[in-house]
Order: C-alpha cells, then sequence, then structure tokens
C-alpha cells in the first residue's frame, strides 16, 4: 500500500479513537468537554497531534519497523500519552486522572478489537488485496466501534463516574491499580510474542483479555464496596449532624420556656410602674427586655432560619459543623442565607472541601482574638451561587505569597489550604474566587456559575 | 442637589420619616431636597426613571402586599441609578444585611422598632452619605470595572500590579494591592 493511503487510514482511524475518547472522558468524568471553550493553543497542538500521529505510523508501516513488538508497545504508550493530552485539555481534569482514564481507554479499545478480530474470516488478511482490505477496515474501525461503544454503555450503566472518582480519592488502591492497569499492554504484548512463537490456536489470543476484564470487574466491585461503605459512614454522621440540629433546636426552645417565664414576672413588674403612671421605668423595662430576648434567643433563632434556606444536604452539614466549633471556641459568627441554596454546578465533596478551606482559614486567623468576628454568606442571584467568608484581620498577611503552597501565617504545615482550593477550582470552568483585604477585613470570594 | 426617596409601607412610620428628613435637612443645610415619599416601588422606580441623578434612597425591607420587597427594588434602582445611596430600614434587628451590601451595595440599614433609634439612624445615614460625597470630591481615582458574573467589581487603577492569564482558557487573574480577581476575558 503507498504511504499517502496508510497516512489517511491511519487519520480515519484516530478520527474514530478521539471521538470515542471524547465519550469515555464524558462518561468517566461525569461531565461536558469544553469543545467551544478551547483555546486556539489547545487547538493547534490537537491538531498537530492529530496530523502527526497517522504520519508517523504510516512511516513506521512502511518501513516495516510495525512488525516489531517493541515498536508496538512504544506506540501503545505513545498513544496513551497523547490521548491523556487530549483529555486533559477538553476536560482540564489532573493528570493522573487523564492518564488513567487514557489507559482504561485504551485497553478497552484493545479488547474491541480484539473481539471484533475473532470475526475475521482468514488467519492474515492480506491488506494489499481489496476485499481482506475491506474486511480489515470494517473489523478494525467499524466493528470495534460498535463493541466499544457497547462495553461504553455497560460502563455507563454501571455508574462506572462514581467509582472512578471515588477510586482517585482512595490513595493505596489507586496506586496500585492504576500500576497494574498501566502494566497491561505491555503485558498483553508479552504474551502474544509468547504465543506466536509457540503458534497457539486462535482461542487463546483472547485470553489476557478475558482476565483482564475480570480484574477489572474486581476491583470494580472492590471500589463499589468501599464505596458503600463510605456512603454509610456519610449517612451516620449526617444522622450526627440532624442530632447535633434537633439539639440546638430543643435549647432554643428552652431558653424560650426560661425566657416566657421571665418575662412574665417582668410584665408583672412593669404593670405595676404603669399603674403608678411611671412611664420611665416602663420604657426601660421594655428597652430591657427586647435586649435579653435579643441576647438570649435572637442569634440563635436568626442563624438556624438562615441554615434552613441551604437545603443541599452536605453544605447544610459542614456549616452545622463549622458554626458550631465555632460557637464552641467563642467566635462570633454570623450566617446568611436570604434566598434558598438548592446546590451549584461543582461534585459536592469539591464544594465542601473548599467551603471547609475557607471557613478554616478564617477560623484560624481569628481565633482568640479580641472583637473577632467571622461572616459566612450564601447568595443565589442571576444563575449563579456566591460564597463569601469574611473575616476580621488580626496579623498582616502577605497578600501575594499567601497562594504559594506551604505559606502560612500560622506556623509551619499549615498553608497547604489555599494552594489545594486552588487546584480544584482549577478544574472548573465555571468557577471563579476572589480575595481582597477590605476596611480591616479578610474576604474570600467563590463564584459558582450554574 | 441630592434627591431623596422613601419608600415605606406603613403610613405612620413613612409620616415620621418625612417629618423627620425635612427638618434634618432643612436644620443641617444639606444640599438635599426630599422628593418622594411613597409606599409603592413603583413610584420609586417611575421617579427615578425620569430624573435619572444620583438619589438617597430610604426602603423598607418587607414591603407587604407590593410586588416587590425593599431587595429587589434595590436591584433595580441599581440599574438606574448606579451611584446611589442605598439606606434600607427594616422591622428586624436581625437583617442579613451582608447580602445587601454585597448584591446592592448599600450602605447601612436602620431599625424602625424605636422611632428615637430610627431617627438617629436617619441622621447617621445621611452623615455618611455627605462624607462619602466629599471624599469622592477630594479624589480623582480612574477605577477598572470588571464584570464578575452577577456583579461588577470597581478597582482603583493605581493599585492594580498586573494582569495575569491562567491555565485556564479564557481566564485572567487581577493581582491588586489589595485584591486578587478571577474574571472572563481575553488579552
Amino acid at each position: 500500500m503507498e504511504f499517502y493511503k496508510v497516512a489517511c487510514y491511519n487519520m480515519v482511524g484516530m478520527a474514530i479513537i478521539w471521538l470515542s475518547l471524547l465519550m469515555t472522558g464524558a462518561v468517566f468524568f461525569e461531565k461536558k468537554p469544553l469543545l467551544r471553550g478551547l483555546s486556539k493553543r489547545s487547538f493547534l497542538l490537537l491538531l498537530f497531534v492529530f496530523l502527526l500521529f497517522p504520519v508517523l505510523g504510516a512511516a513506521s508501516y512502511q518501513s516495516g519497523l510495525m512488525m516489531l513488538r517493541v515498536q508496538e508497545i512504544i506506540a501503545c504508550y505513545v498513544q496513551i500519552l497523547y490521548n491523556m493530552m487530549f483529555l486533559r485539555l477538553l476536560y482540564l481534569e489532573e493528570w493522573r486522572a487523564c492518564w488513567g482514564v487514557s489507559v482504561i481507554f485504551s485497553i478497552l479499545w484493545l479488547a474491541a478489537e480484539k473481539i471484533s478480530f475473532s470475526f475475521r474470516t482468514k488467519d492474515i488478511l492480506y491488506l494489499n488485496r481489496m476485499l481482506e482490505f475491506l474486511e480489515y477496515a470494517f473489523l478494525q474501525l467499524a466493528l470495534s466501534l460498535g463493541v466499544f461503544l457497547a462495553l461504553l454503555l455497560l460502563y455507563k450503566k454501571a455508574g462506572v463516574g462514581k467509582v472512578f472518582s471515588h477510586w482517585l480519592e482512595w490513595k493505596r488502591a489507586w496506586f496500585f491499580g492504576i500500576l497494574i492497569l498501566s502494566l497491561y499492554p505491555l503485558l498483553e504484548s508479552v504474551y502474544q510474542a509468547l504465543l506466536s512463537w509457540g503458534r497457539v490456536v486462535r482461542i487463546w489470543e483472547t485470553v489476557p483479555m478475558w482476565l483482564f476484564l475480570m480484574s477489572m470487574a474486581l476491583l470494580y466491585y472492590m471500589n463499589l464496596r468501599q464505596m458503600q461503605q463510605q456512603e454509610m459512614e456519610a449517612q451516620r454522621q449526617s444522622l450526627c449532624q440532624q442530632d447535633a440540629y434537633i439539639r440546638s433546636l430543643e435549647k432554643m426552645q428552652e431558653e424560650m420556656r426560661q425566657f416566657r417565664h421571665d418575662y412574665k414576672n417582668m410584665l408583672a413588674g412593669m404593670y405595676l410602674q404603669a399603674k403608678e403612671g411611671d412611664a420611665a421605668s416602663v420604657l426601660e423595662f421594655i428597652q430591657e427586655m427586647t435586649d435579653g430576648f435579643e441576647q438570649q434567643i435572637g442569634g440563635q433563632i436568626r442563624q438556624l432560619s438562615q441554615l434552613r434556606n441551604v437545603h443541599m444536604q452536605e453544605v447544610k452539614g459542614l456549616l452545622l459543623g463549622k458554626l458550631g466549633e465555632m460557637q464552641r471556641d467563642g467566635i462570633q459568627c454570623d450566617f446568611e442565607a436570604r434566598q434558598p441554596f438548592e446546590g451549584a454546578r461543582m461534585k459536592p465533596v469539591d464544594l465542601c472541601r473548599c467551603l471547609g478551606i475557607l471557613i478554616d482559614n478564617a477560623m484560624d486567623e481569628v481565633r482568640g482574638k479580641e472583637g473577632a468576628k467571622v461572616q459566612i454568606l450564601i447568595s443565589s442571584q442571576e444563575g449563579c451561587v456566591t460564597f463569601l467568608v469574611k473575616n476580621t484581620l488580626h496579623s498582616a498577611v502577605d497578600f501575594h505569597r499567601m497562594w504559594e503552597d506551604g505559606y502560612s501565617t500560622r506556623g509551619e504545615g499549615r498553608g497547604v489550604g489555599l494552594a489545594s482550593y486552588r487546584k480544584i477550582l482549577d478544574r472548573y470552568q465555571n468557577a471563579l474566587s476572589s480575595t481582597a483585604v477590605q476596611d480591616e477585613a479578610f474576604v474570600q470570594e467563590l463564584k459558582i456559575r450554574e | 442637589m441630592l434627591p431623596v426617596y422613601i419608600c415605606e409601607d406603613d403610613e405612620a412610620v413613612r409620616a415620621a420619616q418625612e417629618e423627620f428628613l425635612r427638618k434634618l435637612i432643612l436644620m443641617e443645610g444639606y444640599d438635599m431636597e426630599l422628593v418622594l415619599c411613597t409606599g409603592h416601588p413603583e413610584d420609586v422606580l417611575l421617579a427615578a426613571e425620569r430624573h435619572p441623578k444620583r438619589g438617597v434612597y430610604f426602603l423598607d425591607v418587607e414591603l407587604k402586599g407590593e410586588q416587590m420587597d425593599g431587595f429587589l427594588l434595590g436591584k433595580r434602582l441599581r440599574a438606574l441609578d448606579p451611584r446611589g445611596f442605598l439606606i434600607y430600614v427594616t422591622a428586624f434587628s436581625d437583617l442579613a444585611f451582608e447580602t445587601f451590601r454585597y448584591h446592592l451595595e448599600a450602605l447601612d440599614y436602620i431599625v424602625k422598632g424605636d422611632p428615637e433609634q430610627m431617627k438617629q439612624g436617619m441622621r447617621q445615614g445621611l452623615a455618611t452619605v455627605v462624607e462619602r460625597m466629599k471624599r469622592e470630591k477630594g479624589e480623582e481615582r480612574a477605577y477598572f470595572s470588571v464584570k464578575v458574573m452577577d456583579v461588577v467589581k470597581h478597582i482603583p487603577i493605581d493599585e492594580i500590579m498586573f494582569f495575569e492569564t491562567s491555565g485556564r482558557t479564557h481566564r485572567i487573574e487581577l493581582h491588586g494591592v489589595h485584591d486578587r480577581i478571577d474574571f472572563i476575558g481575553s488579552m
């Protein structure tokens, strides 16, 4: 076959592969790729890769390198590498996550090809013969794509996205799992080499693939179990939080009862003074009573009624915890949510982590300081949600170094917060953050578009 | 002359506010004029639209039985009068005022339960307005304005150190002396 024909064929193959990769990314990351938001530079880079590798492939085919096992292995890993870059540019996920999906994609595609080629009519297809070439093209492109899509659909139905993101969180399992997966193409190649030396029958070709699919299923199952356990743990925590919520309601009710008792007495006193015509004392009484009410329960009623507007359970739990912590530490805190807050377009884990970092920073800054105050605000307006965390400033912060990994005003080993906050936000195209020092206060703001 | 508006649904409170403001403006010799006292937010919007001028607005937060509450009225007013002064009046001392300040750049809020306290609040409010205007006159600063989703931020140009494009597409980071702001744009 001529060079340009092979190159063209490769390009068609590449287009099909990237299309399937795009879908795989959507299934695993559970989000849409940013096709329109792609910058010119990224686009050119992808185009370059798209043109270069099919041509390189064609060249290696022509030169006869294609017959070498080593070349095959290298080609496979190169493919995984540029697929990883493809995913990174289109999905903005972490590099390791992109690597993982890219590896799994390659293996799945390999498996799809294997399955599709097991339907071939002859053991060896000669590409110079038109009919056999057509069969080859059909098997490699169309049928493989069909098999691949079927596999992907299966994954999607099994809810692989959740399991994958959970796997990413579970550090040890991630490391070993991805190591084994990454080695798979190599092992497969070695096995095939052994097969071809031993001239084993065709049926054995697919053995590693089945082994692999089984181990994938096992990994999946283990992840699922771990996830269920964590879910149970989360439920237990949410129960605890609700418990705390109910207890604070009960405490408030107790205080109300107390207050009712007090004000009855106060009213009796006031009644006497009013009878005597002592207007000034009556006014003073009223003032005292309203102030007393404000001090005793007004603040609590307010916080709880604002909290009622937070409908997203994860965030509500986080806030309950943090507000309780601040109350315990004697930090004055104000929480506002004027409108109902239903949720934001960010994974709950990430959102809670971001908010946790912002609130922890504020708390650490003011803890034990005189006249300290923390304000938290959640506000949904015009299709975006704003989270604002504001605290009084008591020490000078180096505004520009604060984002560096490990920088902290609180001593060694504390400053990972803001850096990892930035890292999480880098994955979200629809989130914007800002920080400001304003009127002796430190203001951190996170906005998420719906 | 700065027009002053009152929007308050309780007639008695409104009358008290009107009387007090007239006296106060006269006594202090402020360059202001009370132009409208009403219980309907639509009237305020209409008047502000007809006379597009920076004004002072005393707005009831609750506004019972009306189409919009004080917050929404404030939003509409901001569209008509971006530099006006919004002062909120509420029956509850526990108003979620940070939200008002954040979205509407509201100046202050007054609790109307105690008449004396309310008057004190109004006096304080006008004093702040006068002080702000004086301060603005003194400084001639150029601002860089940027829309970040639903709010517009103004940063003094002399406080901006540099802009930086970030790894994410169409994303620019502004680094100022006191600010660091992400926004969508291109350079």
